[in-house]
């Protein structure tokens, strides 16, 4: 694939010369896509035609006139950009003729006329540059119009994937919080109610056997009921680490009740 | 009151007797559809002030109603030598004297005597006129002297469906003129739908029709939308000529070079066709085509190759000049891609420019009509129904609302209308569209900050120019250069106007603002020999003053046909350029406006005519940027010097005729200034209080320096 670039781009320099009106516009995108079939069977079209293999000189020098066709209209559209930004501008009250006219009694936002019945609005201007037909826009403005769109499009798919990305990411991690909390939780609530038990073996095996009995039933609220047995009974709050005097003194010192909440 | 006339033998006109060709014309003219309401009209005539008349191209309505009007109208005045006169107004210069030659032989009178015309820089009546044809530009000016158009009796607005500028400024007024006038009798023709709109705005006038003589004409859409129009009505020229029974074709295009194209095209195409089908003729049509290649279009379709053989077809390929203006006989299909060059203007970024766009609705069925002129025909719309419907707009907009109305502006103040914001304007523009105007007349000192006419606009209103221009002859005596401010003028009005003495000039404003000085030739198979002798006319700081070089040498080689032919340089262009300055001088010489040239030999010739150019059009300038680019004064647009431009290096500064947007943004017809003149010339313009961020600023800030260093430097000499 690396090889076959540089390849497909001169390639594309040879048929900016013959393909068809469009495509010709889209130098970029050619080079980025495989040329679609039409274009490649026109090459090949060209390539048998006598007249262009034996003047190279005379091609050569129109790919050059072509490159420099195609960058100056690159440009005019810019201008045109520019020029099309401008008639959006009204002109500013500042301006003598504006000062003129409100001397004759023009009321600034109204309209002119007998019965105040006329344009408010210039009419626009639209710049045609090409030769596409009623109800076709400008290939430029097409080709603008379409890159846009797919931009938008990548750009909300990119977006989408991010979110789920996120949101899966976010929900994983959550989940394994949950369990590890839970863990956490369910160990100090054991040590506080069976303060004299002196764990370690005969626990370990029990959070094991636990563990793989509750892998499946470990949920938000499960974790929930825990804390607030700790809470309730224990004045515990798992996330401060700490055993508080009172009920009062933990509601005024403990930030809340989750994990998020410290 | 009323004289029939009809069956004397002695024209009461001139009081000769009618010649053999009078009577032929007359039964050619009783024919026209027209006639068949004759006596209608002239009661309608009789009891209403304003009526409105509707009949297609080709009912007669131009020539006819006119002189119906002659017939039935008293025109005698109390001074027995003096007689009242008839107003018929016409968008077109050529239309004005063309008709009026037509109707002159059909009255058997001469020319200038009875029946005469009136175009700007041209006078073509006398005091016997009694009917006279004159652009709907010219009426205005009239008024400007003449504010209730005394002299009229009956008024006839021609072609009103074309809504010019004029035309509508004239509606305005007129509408005044006839509550001042109960004798006065307003006709107002139209070819076209919006007669109820005209009728709504003239007090509810009573509406007659005349109906046209048109076929049916089938119409045809595309399926899809087309990728490239041009491609698509070529290969809609080669499927009617394969498969369509006899009949000429004509194609909408929309501009010379495309025609030109589509020309070469089309005969390439059917060439390759072989014998299988007829000969083609492709014949272009647009308005900068010599008047002898117009006369093409007219000729017959060539003839089968050998006898028996398949027919010959005519091809006409025609900018929207064929949409009304004028009929070729034998059109049976009509191609309209469903686009014209428009001229557009927009006061936010003050360009005023032909572009490419989409028709109305009006108009692509105004095209279609030009199929079923002589029989059935069909047209080919290269575009979709549902395009049709939803993407063109109903009508055109009117060319008020596409104008820049600084000229306009100017005559309305000239003639006494103060409040513009209540005129009771048709359409009226958009309030911006007049701020820019009347900044515009302000900048140039024609109206005070008050917003009153000034002394020096009294004088420009009198020039039939654009204002900068005007101002530039005003105050071309005070740098020693009115003799060639004058010529220059004339060349850049001049050879404007022999583009639009050609035959159906499409109108283009009041005083035709687009200019394009073409005096140069430059034939397709001779362009490099043109651009040789363009060249040697060449002046290195501007085209304005190439153009004065070409004047000086026309002039030198005593107006010589074949100096002009061995130059590639247009005859006709510089005749009129020439007719244009005798008028102007005239002005000139009325409001004591001297005539005088600064030694030739003076190292201060050029730049006296430089500076005194700059005076008119401070406010057309554009600076080269670091960037190699130049930008437009305070409006800050990217523009590009014209290819056509003759100078030899970027200037620093320019002065442009035009900003236009053709294939880029370009100026055209630009000179070389000097950034010091625009702080002597225009302080009030240049005032960088008021002036955006921008390169061209902090230029000139150290300019405004320079010279302040200078004023002390002088203060302490002294």
């Amino acid at each position: 694939m690396a090889e076959s670039t540089p390849n497909m781009e001169s390639n594309n320099e040879e048929d900016d010369d013959y393909m068809a009106d469009l495509s010709r516009f889209l130098p970029s995108d050619s080079i980025i896509h495989p040329p679609n079939p039409k274009s490649s069977s026109k090459r090949i079209s060209e390539k048998k035609d006598p007249s262009i293999n034996s003047s190279k000189s005379h091609l050569k020098a129109l790919n050059w006139q072509e490159r420099r066709k195609i960058e100056r209209e690159r440009k005019q559209i810019q201008e045109d950009e520019q020029t099309l930004a401008k008639v959006e501008a009204p002109i500013p009250q500042s301006n003598i003729g504006f000062k003129l006219l409100k001397q004759m009694g023009y009321t600034p936002g109204s309209a002119l006329g007998k019965q105040g019945s006329g344009r408010a609005e210039p009419v626009g201007i639209e710049i045609r540059r090409s030769r596409a037909g009623i109800g076709l826009e400008d290939p430029h403005k097409e080709k603008m119009k379409r890159e846009e769109i797919t931009i938008k499009h990548k750009r909300r798919n990119e977006q989408a994937l991010m979110e789920e990305f996120g949101s899966r990411q976010k929900s994983r991690w959550q989940s394994r919080r949950i369990i590890v909390n839970f863990n956490k939780a369910k160990a100090a609530l054991d040590q506080l109610e069976n303060r004299d038990i002196v764990e370690p073996p005969k626990n370990d095996d029990d959070a094991e056997g636990e563990e793989e009995e509750e892998e499946e039933e470990i949920t938000e609220e499960g974790l929930l009921d825990v804390l607030m047995k700790l809470r309730d009974e224990f004045n515990y709050c798992l996330f401060c680490g700490c055993k508080y005097e009172s009920s009062s003194a933990l509601l005024d010192n403990c930030p809340g009740i989750n994990e998020d909440d410290h | 009151m009323v004289k029939t006339n009809g069956n004397s033998l002695i024209n009461h006109w001139n009081g000769k007797p009618y010649s053999q060709r009078y009577y032929d014309i007359l039964d050619k003219r009783k024919t026209l559809p027209v006639w068949h309401q004759k006596d209608d009209f002239l009661q309608v005539l009789k009891d209403n002030q304003t009526l409105i008349l509707v009949g297609e191209t080709g009912s007669g309505k131009t020539t006819q109603i006119p002189q119906f009007v002659l017939e039935a109208v008293d025109l005698e005045t109390p001074d027995k030598r003096k007689k009242m006169m008839i107003a018929c107004t016409q968008p077109r210069r050529v239309a004005a004297m063309s008709v009026s030659r037509r109707v002159a032989e059909e009255m058997d009178v001469t020319i200038g005597e009875e029946v005469g015309y009136s175009i700007r820089f041209e006078d073509c009546s006398s005091a016997r006129t009694v009917l006279k044809y004159l652009t709907d530009g010219m009426l205005l000016r009239e008024a400007m002297t003449d504010p209730l158009l005394e002299r009229y009796k009956v008024i006839i607005l021609d072609e009103a469906h074309e809504r010019t500028l004029a035309t509508d400024v004239l509606f305005g007024l007129l509408k005044e003129v006839l509550k001042n006038r109960p004798d006065l009798k307003l006709v107002v023709m139209s070819a076209t739908l919006e007669a109820e709109k005209f009728q709504g705005y003239f007090f509810g006038a009573p509406l007659m029709k005349v109906p046209g003589r048109l076929h049916p004409v089938e119409i045809f859409y595309t399926q899809e939308p087309e990728r490239d129009y041009l491609e698509a009505a070529i290969r809609t020229v080669v499927q009617i000529h394969m498969c369509e029974p006899a009949g000429d074709i004509l194609v909408f295009l929309t501009g010379e070079e495309e025609i030109e194209d589509a020309c070469r095209k089309i005969s390439k195409e059917v060439a390759n066709l072989g014998d299988q089908v007829g000969p083609v003729k492709a014949v272009p049509l647009y308005s900068t085509l010599p008047p002898a290649m117009q006369q093409k279009i007219f000729e017959p379709a060539p003839p089968p190759v050998k006898e028996g053989g398949p027919p010959g077809r005519k091809i006409v390929v025609s900018t929207n000049i064929a949409e009304t203006s004028l009929t070729i006989d034998g059109i049976v299909y009509v191609i309209d891609p469903g686009f014209a060059k428009q001229k557009v203007y927009n006061p936010r970024v003050r360009v005023e420019s032909l572009l490419v766009s989409p028709i109305s609705k009006a108009s692509a069925h105004q095209r279609s009509g030009r199929a079923g002129r002589t029989q059935p025909g069909k047209c080919f719309r290269l575009y979709t129904e549902r395009s049709f419907n939803n993407d063109l707009q109903p009508q055109t907009y009117p060319e008020i609302l596409r104008s820049n109305l600084a000229n306009t502006v100017l005559t309305l103040k000239k003639l006494g209308i103060d409040d513009l914001v209540h005129f009771d304007f048709m359409d009226p523009p958009a309030p911006e569209t007049l701020m820019r105007a009347l900044e515009v007349l302000n900048y140039l000192g024609a109206l005070d900050d008050e917003g009153n006419l000034t002394k020096l606009g009294e004088i420009m209103s009198e020039f039939p120019l654009d204002p900068q221009m005007s101002k530039m002859l005003v105050v071309s005596p005070e740098f020693n250069c009115s003799n060639e401010i004058l010529s220059i003028s004339a060349m850049l009005s001049g050879s404007h106007q022999q583009l639009c003495s050609l035959d159906f000039m499409p109108p283009v404003g009041m005083y035709h603002r687009i200019l394009i000085p073409n005096c140069f030739i430059r034939p397709r198979e001779a362009a490099k020999a043109a651009d040789e002798a363009k060249a040697r006319f060449g002046h290195i700081d501007g085209d304005h003053l190439t153009l004065l070089n070409v004047y000086h040498a026309y002039k030198q080689n005593n107006e010589d046909a074949s100096w002009c032919y061995d130059n590639f340089v247009n005859n006709r262009a510089l005749k009129s350029a020439d007719n244009v300055r005798q008028q102007l001088v005239r002005i000139m010489a009325r409001f004591n406006l001297k005539l005088c040239s600064t030694d030739f030999n003076s190292r201060d010739y050029y730049v006296n005519i430089r500076k005194a150019m700059l005076a008119g059009y401070f406010m057309q300038v554009a600076h080269l940027e670091r960037t190699g680019h130049y930008l437009t004064v305070k409006d800050n647009q990217v523009v590009h010097l014209h290819p056509s431009n003759c100078l030899d290096h970027k200037p620093e500064w320019v002065i442009y005729n035009e900003y236009v947007l053709t294939s880029r943004n370009f100026i055209r017809t630009v000179t070389d200034i000097r950034g010091e003149w625009l702080v002597d010339i225009a302080p009030h313009y240049y005032d960088l209080s008021n002036f955006p961020q921008c390169e061209a600023k902090r230029v000139l800030e150290k300019l405004y320096r320079k010279r302040e260093k200078e004023k002390d430097e002088a203060r302490i000499r002294k």
